[in-house]
């Protein structure tokens, strides 16, 4: 074959399309995302309050494309001395804190957002030496879908939502 | 009419004026034409209290009512409301600008068995130099609690820590301590501004 400007061309966008097909997916978790088959958690971000008790709070979207429900069952990560689920709850003017020791159901075909004032991961003792612009390592395990590993970006305590990625899907 | 009746009539109009009068001036010095005034209801939140500021200060009721406060309880193993509202309160003092100066926010420790002076200047120091926290012994946190109506109490967790739960809101004050009003996290910025600059006196 002839080495014609277009060949080249052609076969430049080829091997780039492929390239980009089977990028580790690394590259794509350490936008805070991460996906399984039947699950996929978008726009994670941690906030860690330093000092004192280093409590922490990790947030993200979790949507379901399979046509069961799942339950995301626990979280675990190197990076705390304990992760583990709650819901934010005002009753009665009283805020409340419930943990969520069975989990949290994700229904099919539907979206779940982790958010402050809602559904949340609690960190307790977080590694002293991670700090605003590093990233948190987080496992997540689900009932159905399996374990996900997440990168977690961590935001400045005045963030309120992850950073827009350019090639998110949006809210 | 004869001249006397006529005079007898006048006589008797005289008297009943008189009687009018004197029970007209009777009345009314015992109040009963006073228009009561509309009872301005003061809900008596707030009271006597002994508690150490994030500096190690001793704090009482006096010093807080030097100007109008915006009082909210929490803690700092609070991983998800407590920063948020910080974060919030940050941000709307900071858009009061000069009036800033004018209102005092408090954090109010719930949480006396791990809450300390100077974990709570750590903390707060991640959201405002303005803002002071209040906390004490289990007795002086107790008092407070109840002077001030706020709920709190420990709810153990399965890793045998335990978490708080405790009144919500932010409780606004005019200076001097009376009880102005409250603000709640589904507020939106420009109400809760306007409910801040009422509670400043401005």
């Amino acid at each position: 074959m002839r080495m014609t400007a277009r060949t080249t061309f052609t076969a430049t966008l080829t091997a780039l399309t492929l390239m980009w097909s089977v990028r580790p997916s690394w590259a794509q978790e350490e936008s805070g995302a991460g996906k399984l088959d039947g699950v996929e958690i978008t726009g994670a971000w941690a906030r860690i309050v330093p000092g004192g008790a280093r409590t922490g709070a990790v947030y993200f979207t979790l949507r379901t494309g399979s046509e069961t429900d799942d339950v995301l069952l626990e979280v675990r990560t190197p990076a705390a001395q304990s992760a583990s689920l709650h819901e934010s709850t005002t009753k009665d003017g009283v805020a409340q804190m419930e943990e969520l020791p069975e989990g949290l159901t994700v229904p099919a075909q539907n979206e779940v957002v982790l958010k402050p004032g809602a559904a949340h991961i609690m960190l307790v003792g977080v590694t002293p030496t991670l700090k605003v612009g590093d990233v948190l390592p987080l496992q997540i395990a689900f009932r159905q879908a399996g374990t996900l590993d997440l990168q977690v970006p961590v935001l400045p305590l005045g963030a309120t939502g992850p950073v827009k990625q350019h090639h998110n899907h949006g809210n | 009419m004869g001249t006397r009746n006529l005079r007898q009539l006048r006589l008797a109009l005289w008297v009943a004026v008189a009687v009018a009068l004197t029970v007209t001036a009777w009345l009314s010095i015992h109040g009963v034409f006073d228009i009561p005034e509309p009872s301005r209801e003061t809900i008596a939140i707030g009271g006597p209290f002994t508690m150490v500021d994030h500096t190690g200060r001793t704090v009482t009721e006096k010093d807080l009512h030097q100007k109008a406060m915006a009082l909210f309880a929490g803690f700092t193993y609070c991983p998800d409301v407590c920063p948020t509202t910080l974060t919030r309160l940050a941000s709307l003092v900071e858009q009061l600008g000069d009036d800033a100066d004018k209102i005092q926010v408090v954090l109010f420790s719930v949480d006396p068995d791990r809450d300390t002076p100077e974990s709570l200047k750590t903390y707060l120091s991640n959201f405002s130099d303005r803002f002071i926290a209040l906390s004490g012994t289990t007795q002086q946190t107790a008092d407070f609690a109840k002077a001030y109506r706020i709920f709190y109490e420990k709810v153990p967790q399965e890793n045998g820590d335990y978490t708080m739960n405790h009144t919500a809101g932010v409780f606004l004050f005019r200076k001097g301590g009376e009880f102005q009003g409250t603000v709640d996290a589904h507020e939106n910025d420009e109400v809760a501004l306007r409910k801040l600059r009422m509670a400043a006196g401005l």
